[in-house]
């Protein structure tokens, strides 16, 4: 830690050392520093740092782990004039992100049977688990992949899947421009034919609680978020289709010899003005509108299953936001002061425009975008409002980070239910499989709270409200 | 004098997947710490007196452990079954344990014990009897083993196999710690071996991906078979859903002092 040098409240920058061409900028407490581990992480920020036309600092955030490449929970913004573009930089799941409706209903009005009959009807509607898509439907033909990837989740709008208003709190409308299905191989297209509206597995989740405290009234309230109200929260993303897009361009670019030179194969990067960059970016884009469509699906599902248990209208369950937290994003930012077109990279990370930023809404322009960031399926979630901070390039953390391998999990869990643990904690879970649950147990992951207080000191957003989970449906 | 005979047997330890990763079917099932493949059923014999040949017992020439995977299973014996075993296909050195098995058997008649004469057919006793029979033989699935203790068991009882002396070999593979994902440190005598072990570690995760396997040239780059072993990913995530994602372009293969090659595989989930 002694590269280590303390710049502001909660910020730390990673001294520049042979090979960087920027320093890090590490967004973490004290006591979040002296608690994780660090090392890997910090020299996969050092290695970022390496990649051509990167400006400004090679950032981690608080819930930083060990990834590809790029650490979980990192950021970095390329010139995109003659900076790279890494598929690392991005992850696997593209497009991975988080959404939040909330429900003209107070939680605690649901009876223990309405929870539990709410609780199965999701679970009946949404598929959930490893490669499970929807075994009813036809799939995905190649006409509906070429208006997904270039409508976005204005296609799934378009087909009876929610409502137009989704789209407007949406991140970037719910499109990526610049989509293309010539991009993406006939295998992605395989995988992901059945599973447009299916949760996945692993930590993708769809949790139903209350808005336990409010931080930030006055924000709430135009929000729309009051204490004691229901929400819903889905976890997501570009499922077996996204992931082959990430295989793909790996494949492609440490074959054309663009790994050469770097300190991390997987760092891998081509020139974004080349036609490796141009072809990646194309496919990225369609695996972020795909991953749109999905949890755009996914919440009209849930929307169904409110209906049917609880008699509320789907029109009246609204879309708060949608939030992606593994992506590449073209954006304007001020760079020494002149305005500059970066790419910014966000893996496990999310964006968090503060007020005035010209794509939000007009009520998100007034007060600043809504930062998702889940934590774990027992203690809490988080809501906070971007500050648009330029230090970070306007991003913010994404969620709790592993504090635990799974392997650790299982062995920690043997012998022990931890369905009944959970019920003590008022959560009822339903899975397709008990070893996910098992994998993702609350005291498998860091403490949320601490990291939403590391970017609020940091500047990066403020908590506008603490939600508390208490039905959870896992892959 | 004191009686010290006990029920010994000369066994290569067996690991296969968790079992949560396995239809159940019900019977006297053989619990994984204790499945094994017998070398040389040694009877009830005197324990101190073989303690003291132990030193002399010839050892497995292998460098690693072995990796295979149950391609059938048997009922034995065959007119009269109180067996539900599986028939090992070993994917490298597929005569190694049976060359092994005659060597030490050599030895030990030449000891002085008695040994079965009947052909030496090697398997892995997964339930004895009472079992049902049909259950268990229409839920057979294809799964990845390996092996790489040879111990002296104690048959104490009750299905419980007791290691009593052990020569270690070193494994395959060996899932190692990774705070997000999965990780394996495999290794091998040759690329090829380490390709062949890191698809079998793939199959502990999910052995319907025994079907996928791919063979490995000699002269393979790492680059290449991580290419390879995620098409095998990618494929059998179209077919039926496969819980690993992809395997990430970590590391690089290093050759240890004593000439193997070992990479750390990890996985994204």
């Amino acid at each position: 830690m002694s590269d280590l040098k303390k710049m502001g409240p909660a910020l730390y920058e990673l001294l520049k050392r042979a090979g960087m061409r920027v320093p890090g900028l590490i967004v973490a407490t004290e006591q979040l520093l002296q608690e994780m581990d660090i090392d890997k992480p910090l020299e996969q920020v050092a290695n970022v740092a390496h990649l051509q036309g990167i400006v400004g600092y090679s950032i981690a955030m608080p819930d930083i782990h060990w990834g590809y490449g790029f650490p979980i929970g990192g950021v970095a913004a390329m010139d995109a004039e003659n900076g790279v573009i890494s598929p690392g930089g991005v992850g696997y799941d593209i497009n991975c992100g988080v959404r939040l409706a909330v429900v003209p209903e107070l939680f605690a009005n649901l009876s223990a049977k309405t929870q539990k009959r709410l609780l199965e009807r999701i679970f009946q509607l949404v598929p959930s688990g490893v490669g499970h898509g929807h075994s009813n439907q036809r799939g995905l033909s190649d006409r509906d992949y070429r208006d997904i990837v270039t409508l976005g989740s204005r296609w799934s709008v378009q087909k009876g899947f929610g409502f137009a208003q989704d789209l407007e709190h949406t991140e970037s409308n719910g499109l990526i421009e610049g989509g293309d299905i010539a991009a993406v191989s006939d295998y992605a297209r395989e995988r992901g034919r059945t599973q447009l509206g299916t949760i996945g597995s692993g930590n993708h989740f769809v949790e139903v609680g209350a808005i336990e405290t409010l931080f930030l009234p006055e924000i709430a309230d135009a929000w729309g978020l009051a204490k004691g109200q229901m929400y819903i929260l889905i976890h997501s993303g570009s499922r077996g289709f996204g992931h082959q897009v990430c295989q793909d361009t790996l494949n492609s670019f440490i074959k054309q010899g663009f790994a050469d030179g770097l300190p991390d194969k997987q760092l891998v990067a081509a020139p974004i003005n080349s036609e490796p960059g141009r072809h990646y970016f194309k496919a990225m884009a369609a695996a972020a509108n795909y991953a749109f469509n999905n949890r755009q699906q996914i919440l009209h599902a849930v929307r169904m299953a409110i209906q049917d248990v609880l008699d509320i209208a789907p029109e009246s369950v609204k879309l708060l936001y949608d939030v992606c937290h593994n992506i590449a994003k073209f954006e304007t930012h001020q760079v020494k002061g002149v305005n500059k077109r970066l790419c910014v990279h966000r893996k496990g990370a999310t964006r968090a425009y503060g007020p005035g930023a010209e794509e939000l809404n007009p009520l998100f322009r007034k007060t600043g975008q809504p930062v998702l960031v889940p934590g774990d399926m027992g203690r809490a979630s988080h809501v906070l409002v971007g500050s648009g901070n330029p230090l970070t390039w306007c991003s913010c953390c994404h969620g709790a980070g592993r504090a635990r391998s799974r392997h650790a999990s299982k062995s920690a869990w043997d012998g022990r239910d931890p369905l009944q643990y959970m019920e003590s904690q008022q959560v009822q879970v339903m899975a397709s499989s008990m070893k996910t649950v098992v994998e993702e147990m609350p005291d498998a992951y860091k403490d949320v709270d601490a990291v939403v207080a590391a970017v609020q000191e940091a500047g990066l957003a403020k908590m506008v409200a603490r939600l508390k989970p208490h039905l959870v449906i896992k892959g | 004098m004191q009686n010290d005979n006990k029920k010994l047997f000369f066994g290569l330890s067996v690991e296969a997947p968790a079992p949560s990763l396995l239809p159940q079917p019900r019977g006297r099932l053989v619990h994984p710490p204790h499945q094994h493949l017998t070398l040389a059923f040694l009877g009830n014999v005197s324990w101190s007196k073989l303690q003291g040949d132990l030193s002399n017992v010839p050892r497995p020439t292998l460098k690693l452990g072995l990796a295979g995977f149950a391609d059938q299973y048997l009922l034995l014996p065959p007119h009269h079954p109180r067996v539900f075993a599986w028939h090992i296909k070993w994917l490298e050195n597929s005569d190694g344990p049976l060359a092994y098995q005659q060597e030490l058997v050599t030895y030990l008649r030449r000891l002085g014990y008695s040994l079965d004469e009947r052909p030496f057919l090697p398997h892995v006793t997964v339930a004895r009897a009472p079992f049902e029979e049909q259950e268990w033989c229409t839920t057979f699935h294809k799964m990845p083993v390996i092996t790489h203790h040879l111990h002296l068991f104690e048959s104490v009882g009750d299905l419980v196999y007791k290691p009593l002396w052990t020569h270690q070999i070193p494994p395959p593979f060996e899932e190692i710690s990774h705070t997000a994902d999965v990780a394996f440190r495999v290794y091998g005598t040759s690329m090829r071996q380490l390709g062949v072990h890191a698809q079998i570690a793939l199959c502990f995760k999910c052995p319907q991906l025994l079907d996928y396997l791919l063979a490995v040239s000699e002269s393979i780059s790492l680059d290449d078979l991580i290419i390879d072993l995620n098409d095998s990913i990618s494929r059998a995530d179209s077919a039926f859903g496969c819980p690993l994602k992809a395997v990430s372009f970590h590391g690089e293969v290093v050759q240890t002092s004593e000439g193997l090659y070992t990479w750390e595989m990890v996985i994204d989930v």
